[in-house]
């Protein structure tokens, strides 16, 4: 697929996606009750509040619900139709997804507690001239989370799978265009269990964060991270391939009000390299 | 690294705490001894974030003195959000003096952050924010937040009295 204009890749792509595979549901007036579908499809709706997207992903088994009336609804496409032909993609260079043209970013090492005030401390820097307390807000929340899931969470979820505790650095790889943010982080652990990600953040949007932390610092982490991240991302995108890494890519934006922030749906994708039910795609009719 | 970011003085049985920057896995409370506390005010005007951890860790300083008068004081949008979002966060008692709102132009993307006080834009009847708000070159600025979700926790209150 070559991507040229912005319009006519829009159409192209959600023309592609529903053309080429079979797990494209499309929900425009009301929420229908999903009946029968593959696994790992994902859901197009204008019509989910944002706890919605949660119960949706986890219950109906989406793999991604993408918001129709977000302002980057074209944007959202055209990344996730890239993700489904190459979800590999995803973990070599997540901003190729996101940006036709990669701006400026910069990329960050770490592998311990140490190194978090050198991570805020370049990312201010590079987030110099955001006028935006938004924008510096939800930058500080996900760098923060992202910061502590690879350097705490990570490896103790990588012991107890008895995986490889001898792996490369982490990364932290941050960018901007003049609309979006991206603060994406990948660990070599690859010991994210999706399913179970899934089951708190659902649990932390139905019960509330009060009542989900978890108090017992001897048990690993406060259990609410995962719901701090989605309350501050537009586009939250997870992937996971077991053994080898573990993406969290959070997108938001450049400048907006606070008010208009919260009243867009946000959107969700989660990519699982190892599973086996992937997108599948519908037969070709070949003449004979 | 705590000490940095905590300092603790008192009057008696009046304690005052400021915290500043990240409230983080890393800030620790342990150090900030008060003898048979009665009251504490906390100032949390120069908090820049916080994460799950500090709010977790926070928790568990406030649930030590449950008996404390406990007043929250300069608040800002980051310390706000905790407070409506995660129960406890602000003790069942607790009380909000000060708190900032976002103000925005949607036309310049100028951001100001109005101080809300009790007793004046806002009591236990509800809120009477300020009726016109400019910014330094004369452009109107509107509260930039969902009415029902930032001022929650004083609708909360005003319910629970």
């Amino acid at each position: 697929m070559k991507f040229i204009k912005k319009n006519s890749i829009f159409f192209a792509n959600l023309q592609y996606l529903k053309a080429e595979f079979k797990n494209i549901y499309l929900i425009e007036k009301g929420c229908e009750p999903i009946r029968s579908k593959p696994d790992h499809s994902i859901l197009i709706s204008d019509q989910l509040e944002n706890c919605d997207v949660i119960n949706h992903i986890n219950l109906n088994k989406f793999t991604a619900i993408l918001n129709k009336k977000s302002p980057y609804y074209i944007r959202d496409v055209i990344r996730t139709s890239k993700i489904m032909e190459t979800p590999d993609l995803y973990f070599k260079d997540p901003l190729k997804l996101v940006f036709e043209e990669v701006p400026r970013s910069f990329r960050i090492n770490f592998n311990k507690k140490e190194d978090k005030q050198r991570i805020i401390y370049e990312s201010v820097e590079f987030f110099k001239q955001i006028r935006s307390s938004m924008a510096l807000e939800a930058i500080y929340a996900v760098i923060e989370e992202l910061f502590m899931n690879a350097v705490y969470d990570a490896p103790r979820e990588a012991q107890k799978l008895n995986n490889s505790m001898n792996v490369k650095d982490s990364e932290l790889l941050i960018s901007h265009d003049s609309e979006l943010i991206i603060i994406s982080c990948m660990d070599h652990y690859g010991s994210l269990n999706i399913q179970k990600f899934l089951n708190r953040m659902q649990l932390v949007n139905n019960s509330g964060a009060g009542e989900s932390i978890n108090m017992d610092a001897e048990k690993g982490g406060a259990g609410i991270g995962c719901y701090i991240l989605f309350n501050h991302c537009l586009d939250l995108i997870i992937g996971v391939n077991q053994g080898k890494a573990t993406r969290f890519t959070c997108i938001f934006p450049f400048r907006m009000g606070q008010k208009n922030f919260s009243s867009i749906t946000k959107s969700i994708h989660f990519i699982d390299l190892k599973s086996e039910a992937k997108y599948e795609r519908k037969k070709i009719k070949t003449k004979k | 690294m705590s000490e940095k970011r905590l300092k603790l003085r008192n009057e008696g049985n009046k304690y005052f705490v400021d915290v500043a920057g990240s409230m983080d896995e890393d800030l620790t409370y342990l150090d900030l001894l008060m003898n048979n506390p009665m009251e504490l005010i906390v100032n949390f005007e120069k908090v820049v974030s916080i994460n799950s951890c500090g709010i977790r860790e926070w928790i568990r300083w406030m649930m030590q003195y449950p008996n404390m008068k406990i007043t929250y004081r300069l608040c800002p949008k980051v310390i706000v959000d905790q407070i409506n979002m995660v129960d406890g966060f602000l003790p069942k008692d607790g009380m909000v003096e000060s708190f900032f709102v976002p103000y925005y132009n949607e036309d310049t993307g100028t951001e100001l952050q109005i101080l809300f006080t009790v007793g004046k834009e806002f009591d236990n009847h509800g809120i009477r924010p300020p009726l016109d708000v400019r910014d330094n070159a004369g452009h109107s600025m509107e509260m930039d937040v969902i009415e029902s979700k930032y001022f929650r926790f004083l609708t909360k209150k005003s319910q629970a009295a």
